[in-house]
């Protein structure tokens, strides 16, 4: 048997195992891509808080007024994503009242109405400066929200730096908010 | 899955009522529900899924392309709402893997086949 032969009888297992080895580093670095998803990483990291209007929640009167994001300018500030009938967000709102002592915050009521949000308000506390309403779920689109509560930090520069979606339970607002406002 | 059959505004001229029903469910069977991620909105119940087909319907009666509503959602949610995974750098590997493999094959193939 020449050389050659034997190079080329060699050449289907050496295939086998290149590929059994490319598909395990593939899949390794999928199972570290799940673990990511987790919570979804925000699209909008690095980048402006999306242009659509939000309106503010009316609970007396009928004026409408949308949130002017210029209030905030050369702030950090949070945008906090809620609802009256949403469990987590009650889990949370000790840990946002506590966000709400070092900067401001805009609570988007989600697919809420002035009625129940104020009932939540007064029985959670209200850490808002400002409150807006996103009765059909729009405001969330465009913010890329997949689920309430969600917690955005906005710097002073009005761009988004930070996402958490999901409840903002303490050790989060420690290891990963705390910092980002020095 | 009940879809309402509701009143579309044809805004768009090129299209009937059923070819954007059509369209949207045909766009929504590619889009994955973030709720419940292994499902697409075409199939999930979930008040996002929901929300994004209304959201898609009224883009297609606004005249967008298919393209630039899938950009519209990945520019929001990443490429992991796609169901089909974009042909982009670090997806090269998953879209080429399966042609490698053919080509090696007939490349082994032919090399025996010649003795």
């Amino acid at each position: 048997m020449s050389y050659n032969v034997k190079i080329i009888k060699m050449l289907p297992l050496t295939l086998f195992f290149s590929i059994v080895l490319v598909s395990g580093l593939v899949l390794y670095q999928v199972k570290y891509d799940l673990k990511d998803t987790k919570e979804l990483k925000s699209q909008l990291i690095g980048k402006s808080i999306p242009l659509i209007s939000i309106p503010e929640i009316n609970y007396y009167k009928k004026i409408n007024k949308n949130i002017n994001f210029d209030d905030f300018k050369n702030n950090i500030f949070a945008v906090n994503f809620f609802a009256s009938w949403c469990a987590p967000c009650r889990i949370e709102a000790p840990v946002v009242e506590e966000l709400s002592k070092f900067i401001p915050i805009i609570g988007i009521a989600y697919k809420d109405n002035a009625k129940d949000n104020k009932k939540f308000l007064n029985d959670y506390g209200n850490p808002y400066d400002k409150i807006g309403l996103d009765n059909k779920g729009k405001i969330a689109i465009e913010w890329g929200v997949y689920g309430v509560p969600e917690t955005f930090l906005i710097n002073r520069d009005g761009i988004i730096i930070y996402r958490h979606a999901g409840p903002l339970l303490y050790d989060v607002y420690k290891t990963d908010i705390l910092p980002l406002l020095q | 899955m009940i879809t309402s059959q509701s009143y579309v505004f044809a805004d768009n001229k090129s299209l009937n009522k059923d070819e954007i029903i059509n369209k949207t469910r045909e766009i929504s069977q590619n889009i994955r529900c973030l709720v419940c991620r292994n499902q697409s909105i075409d199939e999930s119940n979930s008040e996002l899924a929901k929300d994004l087909r209304v959201l898609i319907k009224r883009k297609i009666i606004d005249g967008l392309s298919d393209k630039e509503i899938y950009n519209y959602l990945s520019n929001r949610y990443g490429d992991y709402i796609l169901l089909n995974p974009p042909f982009k750098t670090n997806t090269i590997l998953l879209w080429l893997l399966p042609f490698l493999i053919l080509i090696s094959g007939c490349f082994v193939m032919f090399k025996f086949l010649k003795k």
